[in-house]
Parts: C-alpha cells; sequence; structure tokens
C-alpha cells in the first residue's frame, strides 16, 4: 500500500481493540434482548453506549463481564477470544464493573471495601491492616479519586461511596472500566467531578465504557457513542459527528422534542394549602419546617432541591403515610385529620411515587391488576364482592394502547417489564384516576428520553384539564421545564417560591445550596 | 422437538411450579428409602405395603373405599389446616397457630355437639358456623395484635397455641366441660360425646370416610374464588405481594391482614370440627394431633395455591394411612413423616434447585439457541 512499514506497525500497535464484540445474540423466553450486534472498543477510548431502556444496555454488559453467555457470536477482549466466559475470568482478563446500585458493604471502612477478597496478610493468617490502607492510599493518589481509607462506607455520600466502587474496580487491576449508568444517583456536582475522573482514568491509558440514557452528559464526554434499539446497534457516531437531536432519533426512532412542550395557563382557585406543617423524620429530628405554601388549579408547582433535604418527607405527610407534627394541611378547603393513603385518596389526590418497585406497584400482579390498584372497588372493575374481569381486561387494553405500554400484554407479569414501560402503567393509573391533584415525586427518575418526554407532555396535559399538580424532582432542568412556580427547599425549609418567569438555573442552583435566602415577603406563597 | 422447545421456553415457569413439588416428594421417598435400608429392611417391600395399604391389594378394594377412605379423610384434615397456612401465606403472613386455631376448634364443635339437639341438617350447619367464628376470631386476634401493636404473627401465633392448649386442655376440659360432670361414672377422660344430631356419620358401609373431604372440597373452590375472583382475595395477595404499595394505593391492608387471619384460622377450627364431629365424637383428654403444623408443610409444598395444597394433602393423606401397613415388617409408621420432612425441607430450598435446573438447561444450550434464533423474526 506504499506505507511507511514502521508508521504501520505503530499504527497497528495503537489500534489493538480492547474490547471487539462480533455478533452477539442473547435471546430470552419474551424477547430478544441483543440481536446481532457487533462492535469494537479502542484502547484507552470512553466509549458510551446508550439506549432506551430495554434496550438491551444491560444485557450487553453482562455478557461483556460474563454474567451472561450469548446464544451465539464472540466477545475478544485484549484481542484473545473469549470461550467460557465468567465473572472471575473477565476480573482477570482486566474486565471492571461498577454497578448502577453499589455493591458495598456499609459497615466496613472504605479500605476493607476495596480489599475484600484480596486482602494483605502476614503469614497467610493475620490481615495486615497497614498495608491494605497504605495500599488503599496509593490507589487513590494515583487515580486521583479522593477518598478516606479509614472511613466507614455508610458515612460517606452517594458520590464518594461510588468512588470506592471504582477504586475497588481498579485495586483488582482494571484496565477496562464498565459503568453501569453511573450518574443515575449523583447531584449535577457530583456528575462533574464522576467525569473529571473519568478523564484522568483515560489519561491513565484505562479504556471505559460508559452506560447512560442521557443524551448531554454522553455527547461531553464519550469520545464515540453506540446507539441501541430493540438490542440492535443503530449507529456508532464519534462525538464530533453527532447532536443531541441526532441521538434522540437515532435512540427513540422519531424527532423528540426538548421544549418545554407547555403553553401557559392561567391558575385557578387554591386546592392544597398547606400551612406551618412540620414533620418529624425517621431519626426523631424534624425534617421539615414550618413549610407553608397554596397550590391552585391548572398550576405546576416544582420543588427544587438536593436529595435528602426534606422533600421524600414532605411527600409521604402529602400523601397518608406520615403523620405530621404541627400546622394544617387543606384539601379544598377542608382541613385533613386522618392522616391515611385511603382517605387523602378519597379527597382527590393522586400520586406517582418516588419509588416505583416499593410503592408503585405489585410487581407479582399482571399488568391490568397494576393498572386497577387503589381502584379495585370501582363499579367498572368490580360487582358486589366479585372482581369484574372483563371489565379490567377492556380497561387494561384501552390503557395499555393510550399510554403505549410494552409488550402490548395485560397478562405479563409487571415484573418483567422494562422500567420505562413499568412507570408508565403508575403514570397511567394516577392520570386516570381523574384526581384533582396529582403529586408527582420523581416520575422520570431512571427513564429514557422517549418515556420523559411522553411524562412530560402528559404532565402539562394535566395542567391543561385544570389540575393541580405538585411535581417534586431532584432533576432541575424537569422542575425549570414543566413548573409554573417553583419552591427551593433546603435543609427542610423553604428558602425561596418563585415564579417560573422571574427564576433564572443560577439562582435557584444557589438556593438550592443553601447560599442564598429568599425574604419570606417575596416568596410567592 | 422444535416446538417442545418452544413450549418449554414459554412454560418453563409454570413447569418448574410443578416439578418442583414432585421432586420435592421424590427426594422424600428416597432419604426414607436410605433409612429404610439402613434399617437392615427392604425398601422396595416397604413402599409395595405402603401402596397396598393405601388403597387396597385389588380394584375391589379400592373401589370399596376400605382403605382409601381413610387416606380421603386425612387428605381432608390436611388440605383443611393447609389452606388455612395458605390463605395466611397470601397476605403475607406466616401462621404457626393453626394448630391453636384446631383445638379452638375442636372444642367448639365438642361443645356445641353436645349442648344442640336439632336435627342434623340444622345442628351441624349452626356447629360449623361457631367453629368458623371462635377459630376465626382466634386466628385474627394474631392478625390484630400485628396490624395494631406490630408484634410479630409468628411470635403471636406461637403463643396462642399454647393458649389454647392450656385454656382448653388444663382448665375446660378437665373442669367445667368434663364428662365426669355429665356422667359420673364415665370411665373416660376428655368432654362428654357429642349427640348423634351432630356426627358426621361413615358415608359407605365398613369406612371411616366421612363428609370431611366435601366440606374440603368445598373450602378448596371457596378459597380459591375468594383469592382469584374476588375484590377481598385481590386486596389480600396486593397486601402479601407488597405491602407498601398496597397501603399506597389505598388499600386497608390492616384490614386484609385481620381478614386473611380469621380466614385462615376458621380453615383450621374447620378440620378440628370435622376430627370430633365425625371420628372423635368428643374432645378427648389429651388432643394434639398436630394436623395444624402438619397444614404448614401441606401449604409449603404446595406452592399456597388452593389447589396445589389440595394435592399435596391428599397425597400426604394416602401415604400416611399407607404408611401404618408398614409396620407389618417392622418399619415405624412415622417414616411417613420423614418422607414429609424431606420434602418439606426441599421445597424450601427450592431456590437452588431451580438454580440447579437452569444450570443443567444451560449446559444444553446450543441446540436450544440455535432453533429459536431461526425463528426471531427480523
Amino acid at each position: 500500500m506504499g506505507r511507511n512499514p514502521t508508521l504501520f506497525l505503530t499504527e497497528v500497535k495503537d489500534l489493538v481493540n480492547a474490547i471487539e464484540v462480533k455478533n452477539i445474540t442473547k435471546v430470552f423466553p419474551e424477547v430478544v434482548a441483543n440481536d446481532n450486534i457487533s462492535f469494537e472498543i479502542k484502547k484507552g477510548e470512553i466509549f458510551a453506549i446508550i439506549g432506551e431502556n430495554g434496550a438491551g444496555k444491560t444485557t450487553l454488559m453482562n455478557i461483556l463481564y460474563g454474567l451472561y453467555t450469548p446464544d451465539s457470536g464472540d466477545v475478544y477482549i485484549g484481542g484473545k477470544k473469549i470461550i467460557h466466559n465468567s465473572p472471575k475470568k473477565a476480573i482477570d482478563l482486566g474486565v471492571g464493573m461498577v454497578h448502577q446500585h453499589f455493591m458495598l458493604i456499609p459497615k466496613f471502612s472504605v479500605t476493607d471495601n476495596i480489599v475484600l477478597g484480596q486482602e494483605f496478610t502476614v503469614n497467610g493468617l493475620v490481615l495486615d491492616q497497614k498495608k491494605s490502607i497504605q495500599s488503599v492510599r496509593e490507589i487513590s493518589e494515583k487515580y486521583k479519586l479522593k477518598v478516606d481509607p479509614e472511613e466507614k462506607v455508610e458515612n460517606l455520600s452517594v458520590g464518594v461511596q461510588q468512588r470506592v466502587e471504582i477504586l475497588k474496580v481498579l485495586f483488582r487491576g482494571a484496565v477496562i472500566l464498565i459503568l453501569d449508568e453511573p450518574t443515575a444517583v449523583l447531584t449535577p456536582q457530583e456528575s462533574r467531578e464522576l467525569f473529571d475522573t473519568i478523564r484522568a482514568l483515560k489519561e491513565q491509558g484505562k479504556t471505559v465504557i460508559f452506560i447512560s440514557h442521557k443524551l448531554k452528559e454522553v455527547l461531553e464526554i464519550a469520545d464515540r457513542i453506540a446507539v441501541l434499539k430493540n438490542g440492535r446497534v443503530v449507529g456508532i457516531k464519534g462525538k464530533e459527528e453527532t447532536s443531541e437531536k441526532d441521538l434522540a432519533r437515532m435512540m427513540v426512532g422519531r424527532d423528540v422534542i426538548f421544549e418545554s412542550p407547555k403553553k401557559y395557563a392561567e391558575p385557578g382557585e387554591v386546592t392544597l394549602a398547606v400551612e406551618n406543617i412540620t414533620i418529624i423524620g425517621d431519626k426523631g429530628i424534624p425534617t421539615v419546617k414550618n413549610i407553608s405554601f397554596k397550590l391552585r388549579k391548572s398550576e405546576i408547582l416544582g420543588i427544587a432541591g438536593i436529595e435528602g433535604n426534606g422533600q421524600a418527607e414532605l411527600v409521604e405527610a402529602l400523601t397518608g403515610l406520615r403523620p405530621i407534627e404541627s400546622g394544617t394541611i387543606k384539601i379544598n378547603d377542608q382541613v385533613i385529620e386522618e392522616f391515611t393513603p385511603w382517605n387523602i385518596r378519597k379527597k382527590g389526590v393522586a400520586h406517582i411515587p418516588e419509588d416505583r418497585r416499593k410503592r408503585g406497584l405489585i410487581l407479582p400482579f399482571t399488568v391490568s391488576y397494576n393498572l386497577i390498584l387503589g381502584r379495585q372497588r370501582e363499579k367498572n372493575f368490580s360487582r358486589s364482592i366479585l372482581l369484574n374481569n372483563s371489565g379490567i381486561s377492556k380497561y387494561s387494553e384501552g390503557k395499555i394502547d393510550e399510554f403505549d405500554i410494552r409488550p402490548r400484554n395485560k397478562n405479563l407479569k409487571t415484573e418483567s417489564l422494562s422500567g420505562g414501560n413499568q412507570q408508565k402503567i403508575i403514570v397511567a393509573r394516577e392520570i386516570s384516576y381523574n384526581p384533582e391533584i396529582l403529586i408527582a415525586s420523581q416520575p422520570t427518575r431512571g427513564l429514557d428520553v422517549g418515556a420523559i418526554e411522553f411524562v412530560h407532555k402528559r404532565l402539562v396535559d394535566q395542567r391543561e384539564f385544570g389540575k393541580a399538580i405538585l411535581l417534586i424532582s431532584l432533576e432541575l432542568e424537569e422542575i425549570m421545564m414543566l413548573s409554573d412556580r417553583i419552591a427551593v427547599i433546603y435543609n427542610g425549609e423553604f428558602v425561596g417560591i418563585l415564579n417560573r418567569n422571574e427564576a433564572s438555573e443560577e439562582e435557584i442552583g444557589l438556593l438550592m445550596l443553601g447560599a442564598k435566602r429568599q425574604p419570606k415577603e417575596e416568596m410567592r406563597v | 422437538m422444535n416446538e417442545l422447545l418452544h413450549w418449554w421456553n414459554r412454560k418453563r415457569e409454570n413447569v418448574l411450579d410443578f416439578a418442583v413439588p414432585i421432586m420435592a416428594i421424590l427426594t422424600g421417598f428416597f432419604v426414607a428409602a436410605i433409612l429404610i435400608k439402613a434399617t437392615g429392611k427392604s425398601p422396595i417391600d416397604a413402599y409395595r405395603l405402603l401402596i397396598q395399604g393405601a388403597f387396597g391389594r385389588t380394584f375391589q378394594e379400592l373401589l370399596s373405599l376400605r382403605l382409601a377412605g381413610e387416606g380421603l379423610l386425612k387428605g381432608g384434615i390436611l388440605a383443611l389446616t393447609g389452606l388455612s397456612v395458605a390463605v395466611a401465606f397470601k397476605s403475607g403472613l406466616f401462621n404457626i397457630g393453626a394448630e391453636g386455631q384446631f383445638i379452638v376448634g375442636s372444642i367448639t364443635a365438642a361443645f356445641l355437639g353436645f349442648k344442640l339437639h336439632f336435627p342434623p341438617w340444622i345442628n351441624i350447619p349452626i356447629i360449623l358456623l361457631a367453629v368458623i367464628l371462635t377459630s376465626g376470631l382466634y386466628g385474627a386476634l394474631a392478625g390484630y395484635l400485628k396490624v395494631k401493636k406490630g408484634v410479630h404473627e409468628v411470635i403471636t401465633t406461637i403463643m396462642l397455641n399454647w393458649t389454647a392448649v392450656h385454656l382448653i386442655e388444663n382448665w375446660i376440659v378437665v373442669g367445667p366441660f368434663n364428662i365426669l360432670r355429665y356422667y359420673p361414672r364415665a370411665i373416660r377422660a376428655g368432654t362428654p360425646y357429642v349427640q348423634d344430631n351432630s356426627r358426621l356419620f361413615p358415608l359407605f358401609e365398613g369406612t371411616r370416610l366421612n363428609a370431611t373431604i366435601f366440606i374440603a372440597i368445598i373450602a378448596v373452590i371457596v378459597v380459591y374464588y375468594l383469592l382469584n375472583k374476588t375484590v377481598t382475595g385481590y386486596e389480600i395477595q396486593a397486601t402479601g405481594k407488597n405491602p407498601e404499595a398496597a397501603r399506597y394505593s389505598g388499600i386497608k391492608t390492616g384490614k386484609s391482614m385481620i381478614l386473611a387471619m380469621f380466614i385462615s384460622g376458621a380453615l383450621a377450627g374447620l378440620a378440628g370440627a370435622c376430627m370430633i364431629l365425625g371420628t372423635e365424637k368428643q374432645y378427648p383428654g389429651v388432643f394434639r394431633p398436630g394436623y395444624g403444623f402438619d397444614g404448614i408443610a401441606m401449604a409449603l409444598i404446595g406452592a399456597t395455591s388452593p389447589i396445589g395444597t389440595f394435592a399435596t394433602s391428599l397425597f400426604f393423606g394416602f401415604l400416611r394411612s399407607g404408611a401404618t401397613s408398614m409396620q407389618l415388617i417392622g418399619i415405624h409408621k412415622t417414616f411417613a413423616d420423614i418422607i414429609q420432612g424431606t420434602a418439606t425441607l426441599f421445597v424450601a430450598s427450592q431456590l437452588a434447585i431451580r438454580y440447579l435446573i437452569m444450570r443443567l438447561e444451560k449446559r444444553r444450550k446450543p441446540e436450544v439457541k440455535e432453533i429459536i434464533k431461526s425463528e426471531v423474526p427480523k
């Protein structure tokens, strides 16, 4: 080819792939999770894999990590073909995985967690704590991942726990790191730190596989991006040759609108009035202090704040799961006295809970049974003491169509659906409840762009229909996009309530961090 | 072959649901066979006697129900206590108190069976309704304590078992309702005998089989319907499968649990009543046949489904009545309990078994995937 042979050689050396995947197919009883997937990841590359919930990302990663065996196709790690993969083999080959849900022992120290299973010993018997701590310190300095080796993991913030997870993987000699939705649990600041870490790892020659469904992040951090859809690779693009819109179109299969879908409606009368409530948290100290606000018809009130500032307790009180210590809650001018979920539901309050698996769904139930959960005594779904199964079926089929719940099978067990479709069940149920007040707590957590757009549109629709919506979210972007008014909660108090058009992202950020406080008389209660 | 694989892929879970209890029981037989062998006897002889003892030596004998009737009778009682435990399980509670509820039902039946003098078609229904009420309330008490006071049901039901034993056997039966109070010259211990109008008489000449089996079948149908077709059943199952989500959706989970415990208690009580009105005819001086505890095994092996529990109970009913015959070659009849115990242990460890089956499957994966892959729509 007329090339300089030496140059050619170095090129080959540089081009050695960290991972090669050839024609991987994995079939599960109901779905083809991975359908003939092929790609290469170069050494020292940050390679992102994006796709909707259920697109097959996790299956693919589990294959790379040796948890699943593909039905057909080959995996090459460091140029070597892997025949019977297992996590142990993957680790030996330098593949490390940081799971979305951490695998740490809270009561153990950082060091103990990192060296677990590979402890240093004296004479093979006694643990050599000093040496362990020393080596953790070294590795932490080497990769600029700051941790205190002697601190207990339970005392660490989520961001630092993730750092420990990464260190754990590096300690085991990983050269290829798989990060499964690493930012899902992080605050924006923590995400930024994680990105710095990832860049540092790249500088050290590590290969990073970054799984996400947040397009902005991927464009910020990745060198190349593979888009999965329905188990297939629909495209692999370099960072420069693509855009958020382009990726979203590939992922969802159509154009996605990123702008706020809302028109401005005129808020109506007050439906929910909260006056000076104080709530005691699990630890016996007040976590919500003297909060007051009013929620009107045709209005979305967003509550912004960093996780753990009292949002969870506030929602629990408003939905009847937690008693209030003092103050009053009025729904349509009626003071609520009985704080039970059924009483509050009866008053016309529906809620999309933050934790869908724990509070939103009965996972072993069928889709149709979950679609009527809480409404099983209504006329359409029961005749005196008997369930009206034909009524339930007809209703669920309608809702499955209307809310595009997939797969379209009302008799599937809910646990076999993807997270996004599970969330759609909850949204369908709660909106169909036709409530006067809808409390939506993190309604799009863990969802992909298509599903987020869908949920947002439904929430805004509800507002147009004259409903009052309380939106609690950790995603500032979501709050800014949907709310008419924004309340900021910090350390259990409302430190500001602003009209959307007067609020800037910076100002809300400062309020969230507690760096600023709006004077009481300026709050748009 | 192709179709078979497809079927397996689709129905794997269901097949496993069915295969686990059967494998459990087979394991039970296998373990018991080893033990029989260890005592120097022949397991084959033992099991031949067991089958003959359960059903009879000839077809005529089977039809005469002389031996098989005994199995049906025991099976009916086991089915009732098994259902009792299963219903509680469905609401997420572990009712170890079926034994206590069983004897509460027994004493109620013994008392009313003695006191009431209506014709049988009035007497018996009244007694059974009263038993449902007393045993049901006794079960509901544990549910109430769980819901209102947060006391774990395993603790309360165990304690209520002993409460019932002491109240009934150390007070009522030896004191106010002792047979000697009514018949001073009686030679038996226990309570007075029930009226003939209250008896569940044998249905066929030469057998002990009575209406117990029909009461059990009705109970299976009622429980099946209740759990799967009614709003109450929906709420009980929602509570059992995810109490937090059920409560959040507005279901009164406390009410569901107490109700499930009432039904559970009532079923155990009915089992006791059937024994008193059928075979015992009185509440004996000491009466702890252990059917309440056996109910736990029945429900577990039957995967807590009404029909599974019923099938399991019938099986063990026959096993126990047949086991008596093994004594002919000097094998103690409690060998049936070994089978039951091993099977329960097996079911309790079914996650491990399922894992093993999956592993076996994985090993012969290559052919499976080829066929499925070719069918995948592109």
